[in-house]
């Protein structure tokens, strides 16, 4: 019988660099099967929650337990471990995430062995988990819930986002010290789940290399502002990884540093991500969808790139703090300055910090759209656009579609209704791209 | 003189329009059926048998709608701008489109010229489009014709609980057996349809004047409701169910010159 033809949902990538974090990423759940056979300690963790250099310190291998949940999506084989989730009894509109990976522990429950097919060699079992409040709630619940698949040491940190235009230097200190008590209650956690102490010098060094790691991207997507634009948004999505997955590494700086050049040598030379840059877009709210980002092609086939993006942004870098910090308070002043900063910037604006952000990367990388993803169970990330696009266009009146689909689950996406969207989308992009000249 | 086709291949029914210079010369409308292909055909032959066209003395025909990509054509375009270029035809004046398809409802904001500055589209979901209607046709045993005229009969319209069509049809079921009136029941499912597109128009920010188009606009007792919630007189086309196809083959036309 004749083999189906399997329709291409992945996206080609513009850069040379982007192609390279496939095998990344592949060698990460490699790593951790490496670490359970040698009964080294394992965490599932959650991105973005800032404790990624005190694990690096530690010598404990991390599980980005969300990545794996895209890369089943992109992989298109996702839909097993939702079914088998909402076959324990999980409703089918939490978070696709914690759904892949709350059914993918469940039937290795069932089994007593990794699932069969399972991407990368799958997901390696944990000695530990590590939820965090950064960014929504399933990063705790998630975690509390596999209390039922495995009987394993877990932990919860709180990750403070100060969200207000009225700061004050005593908020902010009380805000760096609750922060530094928490990763203080985390250190003593892992100390005594390990077995080993954490070395500090060792801690301060890892987060040196990833200071200069945000530096060096930071500087490399700045040069994405060149018209036409090197790389687009579908290569974010990946070159993101080694910032959010690898950070304190001296792979992910590496990484970055050949970004970097592969991007000057692009915009030298005025080689774009599109041949005939027609239209530069802002991916202005919301996670991609993982299941179909071969989506971005389709707009480039249209002559739109997008330029840069709201979602995995890089953070602004802080000025470095003196050696005499411990690391846990340059941590924290770290986690807490990166919010007043923008708080700062929108203080002088619009006056909020989400919708500041949008109306700054529209201005500075000379977009004429903006793209806004509404992931039905993502609704940490989606929940408000519709108010940021009208507060955007109380300043700008530049258009705006709304995909509606998921950062998973491909049955919340109609390819169709998409491509019609996209090109009257583009369409209205040409009328106001008109209206400016 | 030069003569334009647009032919528009929609989820229930499938549309061709002919001009000539500034006019409409023709327009059929077929079932869509389960064959876009052979609708698409068919719709297109039979404006050219109507008015004794050869088909080699089209200047350019362009599609659009669900099935647009199964004929061949000169140029397959977009139902929202088609929807605009038609709209600005029709009535030069109107700055938001509302267009009530089959599948789905698309709101449109466009400027002078018929161009489309801004939209949004319902979800996929049945209750804003009118697959709400046919369903509840069914249900209620009566004719999509008859649908409208019954709801301005209505005296005390029903309160649907739900937005979803799928419940919703389980709840006109139960209203008939408490002994509601098909009027009533009618008449608040075209509320109901009718809050559902509102909030699509807040999205975009309605900006007057108002059209409304597709198979949606053809049912009297929708508009009106429509009316009465956006509290605004709407525009609707002597033939909504084809604007889709004149705007095609305006942008043929538009092409050529």
């Amino acid at each position: 019988m004749a083999e189906q033809q399997k329709t291409k949902t992945t996206a080609t990538k513009s850069t040379k660099t982007a192609g390279k974090v496939r095998p990344i990423v592949k060698k990460m759940y490699l790593r951790a099967q490496e670490a359970a056979a040698e009964g080294r300690p394992i965490a599932y963790g959650m991105v973005a929650s800032q404790y990624e250099e005190i694990l690096r310190a530690m010598d404990i291998t991390p599980i980005w337990t969300e990545n794996y949940a895209a890369l089943t999506a992109a992989k298109q084989v996702a839909e097993p471990y939702i079914t088998k989730a909402e076959a324990e009894g999980f409703s089918n509109v939490l978070c696709k995430y914690a759904m892949v990976g709350i059914g993918f522990d469940a039937i290795r429950a069932e089994t007593g062995k990794i699932p069969e097919g399972a991407p990368d060699g799958g997901m390696a079992q944990p000695t530990m988990l590590l939820g965090s409040s950064a960014v929504c709630d399933p990063r705790f619940k998630w975690y509390q819930t596999l209390g039922r698949y495995m009987d394993t040491p877990i932990h919860c940190i709180d990750v403070v986002y100060p969200n207000s235009n009225h700061f004050t230097l005593e908020m902010r200190d009380y805000y760096v010290k609750y922060q530094t008590e928490q990763f203080k209650e985390l250190v003593n956690f892992l100390e005594k789940t390990t077995g080993t102490k954490m070395d500090w010098e060792r801690l301060d060094h890892i987060m040196d290399i990833a200071d200069e790691t945000i530096q060096v991207w930071w500087d490399a997507y700045q040069l994405r502002k060149a018209t036409p634009c090197p790389m687009p948004s579908q290569d974010h999505f990946s070159c993101m990884v080694p910032a959010y997955y690898l950070l304190g590494e001296q792979e992910a700086l590496d990484f970055y540093r050949e970004l970097h050049d592969e991007l000057k040598e692009r915009v030298d030379n005025k080689v774009g991500a599109v041949e005939n840059e027609k239209y530069r877009l802002l991916w202005g709210g919301g996670l991609p969808p993982w299941h179909t980002l071969s989506i971005f092609n389709y707009f480039e086939s249209l002559g739109a790139v997008f330029t840069i993006e709201t979602s995995y942004h890089p953070p602004e870098p802080l000025e470095p703090m003196g050696k005499d910090v411990h690391p846990l308070k340059r941590l924290s002043s770290r986690v807490v300055d990166r919010a007043m900063k923008a708080q700062a910037r929108a203080k002088e604006g619009c006056g909020d910090s989400r919708v500041q952000q949008i109306l700054d990367l529209l201005k500075e990388y000379n977009n004429v759209g903006m793209m806004m993803h509404q992931a039905r169970s993502c609704r940490a990330m989606s929940l408000g656009q519709i108010h940021f696009k009208n507060m955007v266009q109380e300043h700008i009146k530049v258009p705006t579609m709304f995909m509606e689909s998921d950062i998973v689950d491909v049955r919340d996406y109609s390819e169709a209704q998409t491509k019609m969207q996209v090109d009257a989308f583009v369409d209205a992009v040409e009328s106001y791209a008109q209206s400016l000249n | 003189m030069l003569y334009f086709a647009g032919i528009d291949i929609g989820s229930v029914n499938s549309k061709a329009v002919i001009i000539k210079q500034n006019k409409i010369v023709c327009f059929k409308t077929v079932a869509s059926g389960g064959n876009y292909t052979e609708a698409g055909n068919n719709v297109l032959e039979a404006a050219l048998q109507a008015i004794e066209l050869p088909r080699q003395k089209l200047s350019l025909a362009f599609t659009t709608g669900q099935g647009a990509s199964r004929i061949t054509s000169d140029k397959e375009v977009n139902e929202i701008t088609s929807q605009g270029r038609a709209l600005n035809f029709l009535f030069p004046n109107v700055r938001t489109i509302i267009d009530i398809g089959g599948q789905a409802t698309r709101v449109s904001r466009v400027d002078e010229h018929g161009r489309v500055t801004d939209f949004a589209i319902s979800e996929k979901c049945a209750t804003g489009s009118g697959r709400f209607l046919q369903v509840m046709g069914r249900v209620l045993e009566v004719d999509l014709a008859d649908m409208g005229p019954l709801s301005l009969k209505s005296t005390s319209p029903v309160k649907f609980g739900t937005s979803c069509a799928v419940f919703a049809e389980s709840e006109a079921i139960s209203r008939i057996t408490e002994g509601m009136t098909k009027q009533d029941i009618i008449a608040g499912m075209h509320n109901s349809m009718a809050a559902k597109i509102n909030s699509l128009i807040q999205r975009i920010k309605l900006k007057q004047k108002c059209g409304v188009t597709g198979g949606g606009a053809m049912d009297i007792g929708l508009v009106k409701s429509l009316e009465g919630i956006m509290e605004s007189s709407l525009l609707v086309p002597p033939e909504p169910q084809i604007t889709a196809a004149l705007g095609a083959a305006l942008l043929a036309r538009e092409a050529k010159t």
